[in-house]
C-alpha cells in the first residue's frame, strides 16, 4: 500500500452503524454477519472512501478532522483483512486495457467472489483463454454458444452438421431470416464474431459417426458441452465422455433430455461428479416399470418442441455452471448440481439425487489405480 | 388429417393390465385411465391421424359412436392434436412448435386457434432494454408475438454486450430501441415494432394510452426499480393491465419478479406495504452507511435466467388460458445452490390501491 492507493467498499459488503459504536457489516454473497466495536470517527472514513480517492487524499481529509494518520491506518487494515475493502486496481497489466473496460462490470461481478479486484481479472483472463467445444448448434447448444461468446470466451469450437430452417425462429436465438438454409454452425460462428470480433470460432460442419474421431479436438480443448441428440443422447454421451475421461476434461451435458423444456443439464468433473455411466445406471433403475409405447405418429420429433425461452433458462444454466468451472469463482468439487427438472407450469425447480457409484466401471475405485 | 391423431408430446405407459397413464411431455404432467382389457391402450397407440372413425371403428369391432366418445374424451384432456386445419393458424410453419407447446393447455381446435391469435396479436411493452428487456423482447418474438412496444432512451455502449442480447459490436453507439428493432425483424419480418426514445418517468406512460397494451414488463432501473415499479403498478392498474416486475441482478441472487394481474393478484404497492413491514428496523439505533460510486457487478447469465422466466410467464398470461405462477410472490435465483426459492405476498385488504376501499378496486 502507498499513498496513491485506492480503496473501494466491496459492492457485496451493506454496512450499517448500530448506536454509534458497532459497525455491522452484512456479507450478501455469503450471507455472513460480523460486528466490530468502533469509534465513531469511523463513519468519516467509511464515507471517505469511494473508489476513487488515494489513500493520502484520505489521510489527510481525516487529519482536518482531527483523526491521526496510526488510527486510519489500523481500520484500513482491519477493513482490508475482514474483506470489507479491497483495493481497486488501475494499472492493471493483466488484460488487454480495452477488454478490461469492455468486461468491467463482469470483472466486478467476479472480483466479489475473491479477496480484490485483481482476482476478478485473473477470472476474466481465464475466461478469455478457454477453449470450448460445442456439440450440436441447436436451442441448447447456440444459445451456449452466444452466451459464453458474450462473456468473452475466447476460443469456441462448434460441430454439427445440421442447416438452418425455417422454424428454428421459435427456438434458436442465433436465427435470422437471411440465414435460412445456411449451415448451422456457419451461421452461428458469423453471430458470435458480431458479438465479439476478438473471438476465435473453428467450425467442423459434419454428424457424428461410429467411427468419426473425436479425441483430437476433445484433447485440446478445456471444455466440452455435449448437446448432440443424434443417433440418440445416449450414444453421443457416451462416445463423447469415454474422450473427456480419457484426458481428463470436464463436460457440459446440456441436452438430450428435455432442456428445450427448460431442464437443466450437469457439468461432469471426471473423478469428481458422476459421471455419465452413473447417470445411466440410476435412470435404468429409476425408470424400469416406465416404458412409454411406440408413439403412433412417426414424425413426432418435427412437431414436439419448447418455447425459446425455455432453452434460454436451461443455456443461460449451463453458462452459470461452465463459467464457474473455467474462472474458479465458486469451487464445483463440493457444489456442483446434478441434472434438474424445471416445471414450466409452476417454474419450480428440483433436482434428481444421482449419486457417483463407486463400482462405476468408468468412474469409480481408487483414485491411484485410474492411471 | 384423415382421423383422429394421439398428441405428438404425449406418452402413452401401460401401467398394469388395467391402468394406462397418459404422460404430457410438456406440463409433466399425468392423466390415469381404468381399462378393463388391452383394446383401449390399443386404439390409443394407433391414433396416428391417417384413420378415420369408422376405420377405427371397424378394425377394433366397435360402433363409430363408441370411438367418438373415447376420442371426445381424450380431446378434452389435451391429448389428441387439434391442430387441424393448420390454415387457420397464421406462420404454422415457423411457430409450429409454440403452437404444439401450448397444445397440451388447449381443449379444442377452437380453443387453440384462439390461443395462437391471442399470442400473435397481442402488444407487449418492454421497459428498459438492457440486461433483462433485450432478452425478453428476443424471445417473445421468437414465440410469435407481432407487437412489441421498446422503451428506452439509451445508446448501446460496448459495456453492455456482455450481458445484453441482440446488440452488436457494430451496434455501439445506437440507440437500443433501434438496434433491437433490427434484430427482431431478422426474426420475423411481419412485426409490429413502436419505438419509444426516452427513459420512463412518472408521466410518460401516457404516450400508449391510445395504444393497444395487453401486458407491460417493467425493465428500467432508472432512477431505481422500486420507483419504476410503482409508475408501472399504477398505471398497470389504472388501464387493467397485467404486467410483469422484470427483476434483475444483486450480486448472488437474481431477483425474479411478480406478475400482477389487476383484481386478482397482489399488486406493487401490496407488495412494498408487505416489504416496508418487513425491513423496519429502529433507524434511531441502526443506521446503514452509504457507499458512494457503487456500481454494482453484472453477469450476463444470470440475467438471462431471470429473463428466460419472464418470457415464459408472459407467454402464459398472453395465451389468455395458461395461469401465471408468479402471482403473490417473487423468487431469487441463488448462484452458490442454484436453487430458486420463492416468497409470497400476499393481497392486502388495506391496500390503498387494490384494497377495498383503493383507488383501483376491481374484482
Amino acid at each position: 500500500m502507498n499513498g496513491s492507493t485506492v480503496f473501494k467498499i466491496k459492492d457485496s459488503v451493506d454496512l450499517f452503524l448500530s448506536n454509534d459504536a458497532y459497525l455491522v457489516a452484512y456479507y450478501m454473497n455469503t450471507r455472513q454477519r460480523k460486528c466490530f466495536k468502533v469509534n465513531s470517527n469511523l463513519k468519516y472514513l467509511i464515507e471517505t472512501i469511494d473508489g476513487r480517492k488515494k489513500i493520502d487524499e484520505i489521510y489527510s481529509f481525516m487529519k482536518s478532522l482531527g483523526i491521526n494518520g496510526d488510527d486510519v491506518d489500523r481500520a484500513i487494515v482491519l477493513m482490508k483483512k475482514n474483506r470489507i475493502i479491497s483495493e481497486v486496481i488501475y494499472n492493471q497489466n493483466i488484460i488487454d486495457p480495452l477488454d478490461y473496460h469492455r468486461y468491467s462490470r463482469q470483472i466486478n461481478y467476479f472480483s466479489e467472489f475473491f479477496e480484490d479486484e485483481k482476482g476478478g481479472i485473473i477470472a476474466q483472463k481465464k475466461l478469455m483463454d478457454s477453449k470450448v467445444l460445442i456439440f450440436g448448434c441447436g436451442a441448447i447448444g447456440g444459445d451456449i454458444a452466444l452466451e459464453l461468446a458474450m462473456a468473452g470466451v475466447g476460443n469456441i469450437y462448434l460441430y454439427d452438421y445440421d442447416f438452418v430452417e425455417k422454424s428454428d425462429v421459435s427456438r434458436h436465438m442465433f436465427y435470422s431470416i437471411e440465414c435460412e438454409g445456411l449451415s448451422k454452425v456457419e451461421t452461428l460462428a458469423q453471430e458470435l464474431v458480431k458479438i465479439n470480433p476478438k473471438i476465435h470460432v473453428d467450425t467442423i460442419n459434419q454428424s457424428m459417426k461410429p467411427n468419426t474421431d473425436i479425441e483430437k479436438i476433445i484433447s485440446k480443448v478445456d471444455l466440452v458441452v455435449n448437446t448432440l441428440d443424434e443417433p440418440y443422447i445416449g450414444y453421443t454421451s457416451s462416445k463423447i465422455s469415454r474422450v473427456c475421461m480419457k484426458y481428463n476434461k470436464a463436460h457440459y451435458i446440456a441436452g438430450g433430455f428435455d432442456a428445450h423444456l427448460a431442464s437443466t443439464g450437469e457439468l461432469i468433473i471426471p473423478y469428481v461428479t458422476p459421471c455419465v455411466e452413473c447417470y445411466a445406471k440410476h435412470f435404468k433403475k429409476v425408470l424400469k416399470d416406465w416404458k412409454p409405447s411406440q408413439h403412433p405418429v412417426k414424425l413426432r420429433y418435427t412437431e414436439i418442441g419448447g418455447l425459446a425461452s425455455m432453452s434460454l433458462f436451461s443455456s443461460s444454466y449451463a453458462c452459470v455452471e461452465i463459467i464457474k468451472y473455467l474462472t474458479g469463482i465458486i469451487d464445483l468439487g463440493y457444489a456442483f448440481k446434478n441434472r434438474g427438472e424445471f416445471l414450466f407450469t409452476d417454474m419450480s425447480l428440483t433436482y434428481l439425487d444421482v449419486k457417483k457409484d463407486p463400482n462405476c466401471p468408468v468412474c469409480g475405485g481408487n483414485s491411484d489405480e485410474r492411471s | 388429417m384423415r382421423g383422429p391423431k394421439l398428441n405428438s408430446t404425449v406418452s402413452v405407459v401401460k401401467i398394469n393390465e388395467n391402468l394406462i397413464e397418459f404422460f404430457k411431455t410438456n406440463t409433466r404432467s399425468q392423466i390415469r385411465i381404468k381399462v378393463n382389457n388391452n383394446t383401449i391402450y390399443e386404439l390409443v397407440n394407433s391414433l396416428d391421424g391417417e384413420k378415420s372413425v369408422d376405420e377405427i371403428a371397424e378394425s377394433f369391432s366397435t360402433t363409430p359412436e363408441e370411438v367418438e366418445r373415447l376420442v371426445l374424451f381424450l380431446e378434452k384432456r389435451g391429448l389428441l392434436d387439434t391442430t387441424f386445419p393448420r390454415d387457420d393458424f397464421i406462420q404454422y410453419e415457423q411457430f409450429r412448435r409454440t403452437i404444439h407447446f401450448v397444445e397440451e393447455y388447449a381443449i379444442s381446435h377452437e380453443d387453440l386457434v384462439e390461443m395462437w391469435n391471442s399470442i400473435r396479436n397481442a402488444g407487449v411493452l418492454i421497459i428498459g432494454l438492457g440486461a433483462v428487456g433485450s432478452w425478453v423482447a428476443c424471445n417473445l418474438v421468437q414465440s410469435g408475438v407481432t407487437k412489441i412496444y421498446l422503451m428506452d432512451a439509451d445508446k448501446v455502449d460496448e459495456t453492455n454486450l456482455h450481458r445484453q442480447f441482440g446488440y452488436r459490436y457494430s451496434d455501439i453507439g445506437c440507440y437500443k430501441v433501434d438496434a433491437l428493432e433490427r434484430r427482431l425483424k431478422e426474426y420475423n419480418k411481419d412485426i409490429n415494432i413502436f419505438k419509444c426514445y426516452e427513459f420512463l418517468n412518472s408521466e410518460n406512460l401516457d404516450t400508449f394510452n391510445e395504444m393497444q397494451l395487453n401486458l407491460i414488463i417493467n425493465c428500467a432501473d432508472k432512477p431505481n426499480v422500486d420507483t419504476t415499479s410503482l409508475w408501472v403498478g399504477k398505471y398497470g392498474m389504472q388501464k387493467r393491465i397485467p404486467h410483469i416486475i422484470g427483476g434483475g441482478y444483486n450480486l448472488h441472487l437474481s431477483l425474479i419478479g411478480q406478475t400482477v394481474m389487476p383484481g386478482k393478484s397482489a399488486c406493487v404497492n401490496c407488495f412494498k406495504k408487505t416489504l416496508e413491514e418487513e425491513n423496519t428496523i429502529d433507524p434511531e439505533k441502526v443506521r446503514k452507511l452509504m457507499v458512494k460510486n457503487r456500481k454494482v457487478g453484472s453477469f450476463g447469465p444470470m440475467c438471462a435466467i431471470v429473463a428466460s422466466m419472464i418470457g415464459m410467464e408472459s407467454i402464459k398470461i398472453l395465451s389468455g388460458k395458461i395461469p401465471p405462477s408468479n402471482i403473490n410472490r417473487r423468487g431469487e435465483f441463488n448462484i452458490y445452490s442454484m436453487d430458486i426459492k420463492y416468497k409470497e405476498y400476499g393481497r392486502r385488504d388495506d391496500c390503498e390501491w387494490c384494497g377495498k376501499e383503493g383507488k383501483y378496486f376491481c374484482n
